[in-house]
Protein backbone atom coordinates (compact mmCIF):
# COMPACT_ATOMS: atom_id res chain seq x y z
CA UNK A 1 0.00 0.00 0.00
CA UNK A 2 1.66 3.33 -1.06
CA UNK A 3 0.78 7.10 -1.14
CA UNK A 4 -0.59 6.40 -4.96
CA UNK A 5 -3.39 3.54 -3.75
CA UNK A 6 -6.66 4.31 -3.51
CA UNK A 7 -8.39 3.32 -0.76
CA UNK A 8 -11.94 2.16 -0.39
CA UNK A 9 -14.63 2.08 1.56
CA UNK A 10 -14.89 -1.61 3.55
CA UNK A 11 -17.96 -3.68 3.20
CA UNK A 12 -20.77 -3.86 6.02
CA UNK A 13 -20.04 -0.44 7.32
CA UNK A 14 -23.32 1.62 7.51
CA UNK A 15 -23.26 5.27 8.22
CA UNK A 16 -25.35 7.91 10.16
CA UNK A 17 -25.21 11.56 10.52
CA UNK A 18 -25.94 13.16 13.43
CA UNK A 19 -25.97 17.05 13.39
CA UNK A 20 -23.29 17.23 11.49
CA UNK A 21 -21.14 14.54 12.74
CA UNK A 22 -20.85 10.88 10.95
CA UNK A 23 -20.72 7.70 12.88
CA UNK A 24 -20.12 4.39 11.49
CA UNK A 25 -21.22 0.69 12.27
CA UNK A 26 -18.90 -2.17 11.32
CA UNK A 27 -21.41 -4.75 10.87
CA UNK A 28 -18.89 -8.04 11.11
CA UNK A 29 -17.18 -6.35 14.22
CA UNK A 30 -20.30 -4.90 15.77
CA UNK A 31 -18.56 -1.66 16.25
CA UNK A 32 -19.65 1.75 16.33
CA UNK A 33 -16.96 5.08 16.38
CA UNK A 34 -18.10 8.49 15.73
CA UNK A 35 -15.60 10.51 13.47
CA UNK A 36 -13.80 13.68 14.11
CA UNK A 37 -13.99 16.46 11.56
CA UNK A 38 -10.76 15.72 9.86
CA UNK A 39 -12.00 11.89 9.49
CA UNK A 40 -15.05 12.76 8.56
CA UNK A 41 -14.03 15.06 5.46
CA UNK A 42 -11.45 12.03 4.77
CA UNK A 43 -14.37 9.24 5.03
CA UNK A 44 -16.40 11.18 2.26
CA UNK A 45 -13.44 11.86 -0.03
CA UNK A 46 -12.91 7.53 -0.42
CA UNK A 47 -14.46 7.08 -3.31
CA UNK A 48 -12.33 3.88 -4.37
CA UNK A 49 -10.57 6.35 -6.68
CA UNK A 50 -8.76 8.59 -4.85
CA UNK A 51 -5.73 8.07 -3.43
CA UNK A 52 -3.71 9.60 -0.14
CA UNK A 53 -1.98 12.17 -2.49
CA UNK A 54 -5.36 13.09 -3.41
CA UNK A 55 -7.31 13.44 -0.37
CA UNK A 56 -4.04 15.83 1.15
CA UNK A 57 -4.13 17.79 -2.10
CA UNK A 58 -7.97 17.90 -2.13
CA UNK A 59 -8.10 19.34 1.70
CA UNK A 60 -5.29 21.24 1.52
CA UNK A 61 -6.79 23.15 -1.24
CA UNK A 62 -10.10 23.48 0.69
CA UNK A 63 -8.59 24.75 3.70
CA UNK A 64 -5.87 26.58 2.38
CA UNK A 65 -3.71 24.62 5.06
CA UNK A 66 0.14 23.67 4.43
CA UNK A 67 0.13 20.24 2.62
CA UNK A 68 2.56 18.51 5.27
CA UNK A 69 -0.37 19.46 7.99
CA UNK A 70 -3.53 17.89 6.39
CA UNK A 71 -1.00 14.95 5.01
CA UNK A 72 -0.31 14.07 8.72
CA UNK A 73 -4.02 14.62 9.77
CA UNK A 74 -5.26 12.27 7.08
CA UNK A 75 -2.92 9.69 7.76
CA UNK A 76 -4.17 9.84 10.98
CA UNK A 77 -7.64 9.97 10.05
CA UNK A 78 -6.80 6.16 7.83
CA UNK A 79 -5.56 4.58 10.81
CA UNK A 80 -8.42 5.06 13.12
CA UNK A 81 -10.71 4.38 9.91
CA UNK A 82 -8.06 1.15 9.53
CA UNK A 83 -8.55 0.23 13.09
CA UNK A 84 -12.26 0.15 12.78
CA UNK A 85 -12.12 -2.03 10.03
CA UNK A 86 -13.97 0.46 7.94
CA UNK A 87 -11.87 1.13 4.80
CA UNK A 88 -9.73 -1.67 3.19
CA UNK A 89 -5.99 -1.58 3.38
CA UNK A 90 -3.87 0.01 6.12
CA UNK A 91 -2.39 3.55 5.34
CA UNK A 92 1.70 3.73 5.77
CA UNK A 93 3.91 6.40 7.06
CA UNK B 1 -26.31 -20.44 54.62
CA UNK B 2 -27.67 -17.32 53.83
CA UNK B 3 -30.63 -17.05 51.47
CA UNK B 4 -29.53 -14.85 48.26
CA UNK B 5 -30.29 -11.19 48.05
CA UNK B 6 -32.78 -10.90 45.34
CA UNK B 7 -32.92 -7.16 43.77
CA UNK B 8 -34.96 -5.97 40.73
CA UNK B 9 -32.77 -4.27 38.24
CA UNK B 10 -34.51 -2.27 36.11
CA UNK B 11 -37.15 -4.64 35.29
CA UNK B 12 -34.80 -8.02 35.57
CA UNK B 13 -34.87 -9.95 38.50
CA UNK B 14 -31.46 -11.02 39.81
CA UNK B 15 -30.54 -13.02 42.40
CA UNK B 16 -26.68 -12.06 44.54
CA UNK B 17 -25.25 -14.47 47.44
CA UNK B 18 -25.71 -12.26 50.57
CA UNK B 19 -22.34 -12.92 51.73
CA UNK B 20 -18.80 -12.38 50.57
CA UNK B 21 -18.90 -8.74 49.40
CA UNK B 22 -16.35 -6.34 50.71
CA UNK B 23 -18.70 -3.75 50.80
CA UNK B 24 -22.87 -2.20 50.08
CA UNK B 25 -21.91 -1.32 46.59
CA UNK B 26 -19.60 -4.68 46.06
CA UNK B 27 -23.31 -6.38 46.17
CA UNK B 28 -24.77 -3.34 44.13
CA UNK B 29 -21.66 -3.97 41.90
CA UNK B 30 -22.38 -7.90 41.60
CA UNK B 31 -25.87 -7.15 40.86
CA UNK B 32 -25.68 -4.80 38.22
CA UNK B 33 -22.89 -7.49 36.15
CA UNK B 34 -25.80 -9.85 36.30
CA UNK B 35 -28.36 -7.41 34.60
CA UNK B 36 -25.75 -6.43 31.81
CA UNK B 37 -26.20 -9.99 30.97
CA UNK B 38 -30.03 -10.37 31.09
CA UNK B 39 -31.43 -7.01 30.12
CA UNK B 40 -33.40 -6.76 26.96
CA UNK B 41 -32.57 -3.28 27.00
CA UNK B 42 -29.55 -0.90 26.42
CA UNK B 43 -28.03 -0.25 29.79
CA UNK B 44 -25.48 3.03 30.32
CA UNK B 45 -23.42 3.98 33.22
CA UNK B 46 -25.10 6.78 33.95
CA UNK B 47 -26.61 8.88 36.70
CA UNK B 48 -30.43 10.40 36.04
CA UNK B 49 -32.75 12.49 37.62
CA UNK B 50 -36.10 13.82 36.80
CA UNK B 51 -36.65 17.55 35.84
CA UNK B 52 -40.16 18.78 34.59
CA UNK B 53 -41.25 14.85 33.55
CA UNK B 54 -37.55 14.73 31.36
CA UNK B 55 -34.68 13.10 32.42
CA UNK B 56 -31.01 14.46 32.54
CA UNK B 57 -28.66 11.72 32.08
CA UNK B 58 -24.87 12.29 33.74
CA UNK B 59 -23.24 9.27 31.67
CA UNK B 60 -19.88 8.70 33.15
CA UNK B 61 -16.99 6.29 34.65
CA UNK B 62 -16.95 5.90 38.30
CA UNK B 63 -15.42 8.64 40.30
CA UNK B 64 -16.61 11.00 37.56
CA UNK B 65 -18.79 12.70 40.54
CA UNK B 66 -22.60 10.78 39.26
CA UNK B 67 -23.73 9.64 43.00
CA UNK B 68 -22.80 13.18 44.63
CA UNK B 69 -24.37 15.49 42.05
CA UNK B 70 -27.27 13.22 41.59
CA UNK B 71 -27.70 13.45 45.30
CA UNK B 72 -27.13 17.55 45.19
CA UNK B 73 -29.76 17.25 42.56
CA UNK B 74 -32.38 15.51 44.64
CA UNK B 75 -31.56 17.75 47.54
CA UNK B 76 -32.91 20.46 45.19
CA UNK B 77 -36.10 19.09 44.40
CA UNK B 78 -35.13 16.97 41.44
CA UNK B 79 -36.46 13.26 40.69
CA UNK B 80 -34.45 10.29 41.43
CA UNK B 81 -33.72 7.79 38.93
CA UNK B 82 -30.51 6.30 39.50
CA UNK B 83 -26.78 7.01 40.77
CA UNK B 84 -25.34 4.34 38.77
CA UNK B 85 -27.12 2.59 35.66
CA UNK B 86 -30.12 3.53 33.43
CA UNK B 87 -31.98 1.42 30.68
CA UNK B 88 -32.79 2.97 27.49
CA UNK B 89 -35.70 1.18 25.47
CA UNK B 90 -34.57 0.83 22.04
CA UNK B 91 -38.37 0.92 20.25
CA UNK B 92 -39.39 4.12 22.55
CA UNK B 93 -36.02 5.71 23.20
CA UNK B 94 -37.27 6.11 27.50
CA UNK B 95 -35.47 5.33 29.74
CA UNK B 96 -35.84 4.25 33.13
CA UNK B 97 -33.14 4.56 36.14
CA UNK B 98 -32.00 1.69 38.84
CA UNK B 99 -32.94 3.37 42.16
CA UNK B 100 -30.73 1.76 43.99
CA UNK B 101 -29.35 3.58 47.82
CA UNK B 102 -26.73 6.29 46.50
CA UNK B 103 -22.89 5.62 47.18
CA UNK B 104 -21.70 8.85 49.21
CA UNK B 105 -18.64 9.28 50.75
CA UNK B 106 -18.36 11.02 53.72
CA UNK B 107 -17.00 14.55 51.84
CA UNK B 108 -20.42 13.83 49.65
CA UNK B 109 -22.81 13.55 52.56
CA UNK B 110 -21.31 17.01 53.91
CA UNK B 111 -21.32 18.56 50.56
CA UNK B 112 -25.09 17.60 50.09
CA UNK B 113 -25.87 18.89 54.01
CA UNK B 114 -25.87 15.73 55.66
CA UNK B 115 -23.91 14.45 58.32
CA UNK B 116 -20.35 12.76 57.39
CA UNK B 117 -20.47 9.37 58.78
CA UNK B 118 -17.71 6.66 58.29
CA UNK B 119 -18.37 4.41 55.15
CA UNK B 120 -17.68 0.59 54.71
CA UNK B 121 -14.99 -0.72 53.51
CA UNK B 122 -15.63 0.70 50.16
CA UNK B 123 -15.22 4.43 51.84
CA UNK B 124 -18.85 4.92 51.17
CA UNK B 125 -22.27 4.96 52.63
CA UNK B 126 -25.63 3.91 51.26
CA UNK B 127 -28.35 6.36 51.43
CA UNK B 128 -32.20 6.42 50.44
CA UNK B 129 -32.96 8.93 48.11
CA UNK B 130 -36.03 9.23 51.08
CA UNK B 131 -33.20 10.54 53.54
CA UNK B 132 -32.04 13.03 51.30
CA UNK B 133 -35.49 14.34 51.09
CA UNK B 134 -36.29 13.33 47.73
CA UNK B 135 -39.01 11.29 45.41
CA UNK B 136 -37.91 8.23 43.43
CA UNK B 137 -39.01 8.59 39.55
CA UNK B 138 -39.62 4.28 38.64
CA UNK B 139 -41.90 6.22 35.22
CA UNK B 140 -40.25 5.34 31.71
CA UNK B 141 -38.98 9.40 31.03
CA UNK B 142 -37.60 10.83 27.39
CA UNK B 143 -34.31 12.22 27.76
CA UNK B 144 -34.09 16.01 27.14
CA UNK B 145 -30.26 16.46 28.38
CA UNK B 146 -27.01 14.84 28.63
CA UNK B 147 -24.51 15.99 30.80
CA UNK B 148 -20.83 15.21 30.83
CA UNK B 149 -19.68 16.03 34.53
CA UNK B 150 -15.78 17.71 34.68
CA UNK B 151 -14.36 18.66 38.84
CA UNK B 152 -12.14 20.64 39.66
CA UNK B 153 -12.97 23.94 37.45
CA UNK B 154 -12.51 27.66 39.05
CA UNK B 155 -16.28 27.98 38.44
CA UNK B 156 -18.88 26.42 37.40
CA UNK B 157 -20.20 26.57 33.93
CA UNK B 158 -22.40 24.95 31.34
CA UNK B 159 -21.22 24.95 27.84
CA UNK B 160 -22.96 23.29 25.00
CA UNK B 161 -21.85 19.79 23.53
CA UNK B 162 -21.96 18.94 19.70
CA UNK B 163 -24.69 15.83 18.70
CA UNK B 164 -21.30 13.98 17.90
CA UNK B 165 -19.84 14.20 21.29
CA UNK B 166 -22.86 13.59 22.82
CA UNK B 167 -23.09 9.92 20.77
CA UNK B 168 -19.23 9.20 21.85
CA UNK B 169 -20.22 9.66 24.95
CA UNK B 170 -23.50 7.45 25.18
CA UNK B 171 -21.75 5.00 23.20
CA UNK B 172 -18.57 5.19 25.97
CA UNK B 173 -21.33 4.67 28.91
CA UNK B 174 -22.45 1.72 27.10
CA UNK B 175 -22.95 -1.53 28.97
CA UNK B 176 -24.33 -3.83 26.90
CA UNK B 177 -24.20 -2.35 23.36
CA UNK B 178 -22.62 -5.44 21.91
CA UNK B 179 -25.64 -7.98 22.70
CA UNK B 180 -28.01 -5.74 20.34
CA UNK B 181 -25.58 -4.77 17.68
CA UNK B 182 -26.75 -2.38 15.07
CA UNK B 183 -30.07 -1.82 16.51
CA UNK B 184 -28.14 -0.12 19.90
CA UNK B 185 -26.03 1.92 17.95
CA UNK B 186 -29.02 3.46 15.33
CA UNK B 187 -31.45 4.01 18.89
CA UNK B 188 -28.30 5.87 20.72
CA UNK B 189 -27.29 7.93 17.37
CA UNK B 190 -31.18 9.06 17.76
CA UNK B 191 -30.93 9.35 21.01
CA UNK B 192 -27.85 11.66 21.32
CA UNK B 193 -29.91 13.46 18.31
CA UNK B 194 -33.10 14.17 20.40
CA UNK B 195 -30.90 15.30 23.48
CA UNK B 196 -29.11 18.53 24.41
CA UNK B 197 -25.32 17.68 25.76
CA UNK B 198 -23.67 19.84 27.92
CA UNK B 199 -20.21 20.34 29.62
CA UNK B 200 -20.59 20.89 33.07
CA UNK B 201 -17.24 22.18 34.74
CA UNK B 202 -18.45 22.41 38.45
CA UNK B 203 -16.30 24.54 40.84
CA UNK B 204 -18.77 22.99 43.43
CA UNK B 205 -21.53 20.49 44.26
CA UNK B 206 -24.08 22.66 45.13
CA UNK B 207 -23.32 25.51 41.88
CA UNK B 208 -23.45 22.21 39.75
CA UNK B 209 -26.78 21.15 40.90
CA UNK B 210 -28.16 24.38 40.62
CA UNK B 211 -27.28 24.78 37.21
CA UNK B 212 -29.23 21.01 36.04
CA UNK B 213 -31.73 22.63 37.87
CA UNK B 214 -31.72 25.88 35.63
CA UNK B 215 -31.11 23.81 32.28
CA UNK B 216 -33.57 24.85 29.59
CA UNK B 217 -36.67 23.18 29.49
CA UNK B 218 -36.05 21.88 25.66
CA UNK B 219 -33.36 21.53 23.19
CA UNK B 220 -33.85 25.48 21.04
Amino acid sequence: MTAATPFSRADGVRELHVDGAITLFHEPTQTALVLNETASDVWRLLDGRRTIADIVDELARRYAADAATIRSGVHAALRQLAEHHVIDGAPHG
Amino acid sequence: MTDPVVLDVIGVRVEVPAEGHRSVEDLYAAAARLAVERSPRLLFHAGAVERDGAAVLFPGESGTGKSTTVAACVRRGLGYLTDEMVALDLDTGAVRGWPRPIMLTPWALEAVGLPAVAGDASGKVAVTCAELGGTVVEAALPVAHVVALRRGAAATALTPMSAGDALTLLLQSSFNHYRHGAAAWVAVTALAERVQGWWLDAADVDSAAAAVAGLPYSRS
